[in-house]
């Protein structure tokens, strides 16, 4: 009886899936062709239809995917018949990097992707691969964007990207658990900070919010707010053999006495998890969180926020604002000018202030576009944008900062430094090592 | 002494069979029953029980995910790639098993290797590869080479069987007049069963689980895998865990069920194999 459920599985397998093979593209073919009929009515030929192919992350359920979705499909419904975007959806972020980065050493670079590695970016352009985007920036459009961002994001003079999405990350404070442990005033130096830990442990509450796992994303949120404190605006210029790196670690060595038992391997989950939930309450991610605290988060928890930027140290570098460009645009290098031509269309399509506000709106995050800020519905991002417009100074965040491999090595350097496998020196060497 | 003796050996089973029962079993409880709460609730207490079962999170993972379409593309791919893989697995053992040519063993320790050679490494000549012969964004592409990474593992495993096979049946069946071809899909192949069983089983699951490939040499919808799937439902900064949980409850379904189909086969290959590896 089983040999012959064996044997019929067997040749189900075979025949479904030699038809799925024949079928895959007549599939494929099918759906760009509903679409196509969808959109280009118009069209004479498919011909000459330009396709974009775009590994994009803001899908599924991302925060920017519905809107964003909707600025694509409003892309190739504006230029139906001549140009068209299909969206490679990819969800999971370090795989998509691995992804890009594979594409483009073997020449298949993808036409649109978007990156959060300045490092990343030198070096695909360095070798050639990305599109100058220098004299499309430096048109029109440059009046589009923030400050200083398209002067910032220069490699070797030219523009190969261009910046969107920002990274604003305040400082997050549950009101509530402070006011219950005696804390009247929000901590702007880590001395009060301290103070404020002590009386929140004592009321058995977990003061700050840490983790190790993964990238240690929000504890390398806490290391760059120590970074800017110890060492100003200009720390990361100076390299990791600035004193500020090492005092920045002796921070972070004290952070974690004052945070969750299961800090040291602990990810987002768990970070969050105590956020959301008044077991911590401290912390520290960007304006894109803000959702889901209101959603996922205990019954006014949301309400009890309050925002603050960097924190002194001896006096010195307050008010900070960690704020990089958290995602930049670029494009695999055309030889054809009318796909050039394409993508400088869907940039300029996908940087018009309205759609960035309505996609700002929608998803919380910021981005490098100069929207209308009293045009921010909601009152903490509003806050954030004006905290940091008012910040003496702004700095990235680490893990954009450095060389991907230093910013590899920092969650497993920062779990020996916690565990007191290795001394600050020690942590800062391990950075080193790994350059 | 003896009732006394027998009455701790007995409770000494028991306890062993319920302590790893019970370990084996609670992943798959604490996923089911996680997978029916909310994200608010599994931040709360991630041991809770829902207060309300969230069902939704089932159709989420189908509706948004489209799981169904992703769950066909994986069978197919594991059924074909474990189908290849076996085949070439079973000819290169016998030839390795039973023919004696000159470097033989360098031939058998090359592939035998090939377990040690991490995948990831090998990234940038695999999308190369597919990339000139046209197979990018093809089920074809995983297909080939998931039947390809399987082969040191399938052969090292297949070959053990083979080696144990008594020569003398081959030999009578090549007194009664038969052929090269038919000793060894006649006999050879039905008599290493066990072996080839425990080598497919190893070859599904690998291809069942696998993501990495499958998110390289994949873009379109049509061609995403189970284990891409599953991943839907995390992003840069946030994930619906419990829907995410929902998902791979129903991805481990398809492992579960081949398992019930086939345990005699698995057990008694896992467990001969062991000693004939």
């Amino acid at each position: 009886m089983k040999k012959r459920i064996l044997a019929m599985m067997a040749v189900i397998a075979l025949g479904v899936s030699s038809l799925s093979g024949c079928g895959n593209s007549g599939e494929k073919e099918a759906t760009t062709t509903d679409t196509k009929e969808a959109t280009t009515d118009e069209a004479a030929s498919t011909d000459e239809v330009i396709t974009l192919n775009f590994p994009c992350i803001w899908v599924g359920t991302d925060s920017k995917a519905a809107v964003f979705g909707k600025m694509v499909e409003g892309f190739n419904q504006e230029f139906a018949g001549k140009y068209q975007v299909v969206i490679e959806e990819q969800t999971d972020y370090d795989f998509y990097r691995d992804k890009i980065r594979t594409s483009i050493s073997t020449g298949a670079a993808p036409d649109i992707f978007t990156s959060d590695s300045m490092e990343d970016l030198k070096l695909y352009a360095e070798s050639g691969k990305l599109m100058d985007l220098t004299e499309f920036l430096g048109g029109d459009v440059a009046s589009r964007f923030t400050g200083t961002t398209i002067e910032d994001s220069k490699i070797n003079g030219a523009n190969f990207a261009m910046p969107y999405e920002m990274a604003v990350v305040p400082i997050m404070f549950n009101k509530k658990l402070l006011n219950d442990a005696g804390i009247t005033a929000i901590p702007t130096s880590y001395d009060e900070l301290w103070t404020a830990c002590d009386a929140l442990k004592a009321k058995g509450v977990f003061p700050t919010t840490q983790m190790t796992n993964d990238n240690a994303w929000t504890s390398m949120l806490w290391y760059s707010y120590a970074v800017a404190a110890c060492g100003g605006a200009d720390a990361y210029s100076k390299g990791l053999e600035d004193p500020a790196f090492l005092q920045a670690a002796e921070i972070m060595q004290k952070m974690f006495t004052y945070t969750s038992s299961d800090a040291v391997g602990a990810d987002a989950s768990v970070v969050n998890g105590h956020f959301f939930n008044e077991r911590a309450a401290i912390y520290v991610n960007g304006s894109w969180i803000l959702g889901r605290i209101k959603t996922e988060g205990v019954e006014g928890l949301y309400d009890n926020l309050e925002l603050s930027p960097g924190l002194s140290k001896d006096g010195q570098n307050g008010g900070a604002y960690v704020n990089a460009v958290q995602a930049y645009f670029a494009a695999g290098k055309q030889d054809d000018p009318k796909k050039q031509e394409a993508v400088k269309a869907f940039f300029e399509y996908i940087t018009n202030q309205d759609r960035v506000l309505e996609l700002a709106n929608s998803s919380g995050s910021l981005f490098a576009i100069d929207i209308d800020a009293t045009k921010i519905e909601n009152t903490l991002q509003a806050t954030i944008v004006a905290q940091s417009q008012a910040a003496p100074f702004m700095v990235p965040y680490f893990q954009a900062s450095v060389p991907t491999a230093v910013a590899n090595a920092f969650p497993s350097a920062l779990e020996a430094l916690v565990l007191g496998d290795i001394t600050p020196e020690g942590f800062i060497e391990q950075l080193q090592a790994a350059q | 002494m003896n009732t006394v003796k027998k009455g701790l050996f007995g409770f000494l089973k028991w306890f062993l069979i319920i302590f790893f029962a019970i370990y084996t079993l609670f992943p798959l409880v604490w996923l089911f029953v996680t997978s029916l709460k909310t994200n608010a609730e599994y931040f709360a207490n991630p041991f809770s029980i829902p207060a309300i079962p969230q069902f939704q999170n089932y159709i989420n993972a189908f509706s948004q995910a489209n799981l169904g379409r992703m769950i066909f593309n994986s069978v197919t791919v594991a059924f074909i790639a474990t189908f290849v893989n076996i085949m070439v697995a079973a000819m290169a053992s016998y030839a390795l098993s039973r023919f004696k040519f000159k470097g033989r063993e360098v031939i058998f320790a090359l592939f035998s290797a090939g377990v040690m050679v991490p995948l990831n490494a090998l990234m940038v000549p695999y999308f190369t590869i597919f990339s000139k012969v046209g197979l990018l964004d093809s089920l074809n592409s995983l297909r080939i080479l998931y039947a390809a990474i399987g082969l040191p593992l399938s052969i090292f495993i297949v070959r053990g069987f083979m080696d144990s096979f008594p020569r003398e049946i081959e030999e009578a069946a090549y007194v009664d007049g038969c052929g090269f071809f038919g000793r060894f899909f006649k006999i050879v192949l039905p008599l290493t069963k066990t072996g080839l069983v425990t080598a497919a089983t190893f070859q599904f699951l690998t291809c069942w689980n696998e993501f990495v490939y499958a998110n390289l040499l994949t873009s379109s919808p049509e061609t995403k895998t189970i284990q891409i799937g599953i991943r839907y439902f995390t992003n840069q900064f946030t994930t619906d865990y419990v829907s995410m949980y929902a998902a791979i409850v129903i991805a481990i379904i398809p492992s579960i069920v081949g398992y019930m189909l086939f345990q005699e086969q698995i057990i008694s290959g896992l467990t001969s194999g062991a000693v004939k590896g």
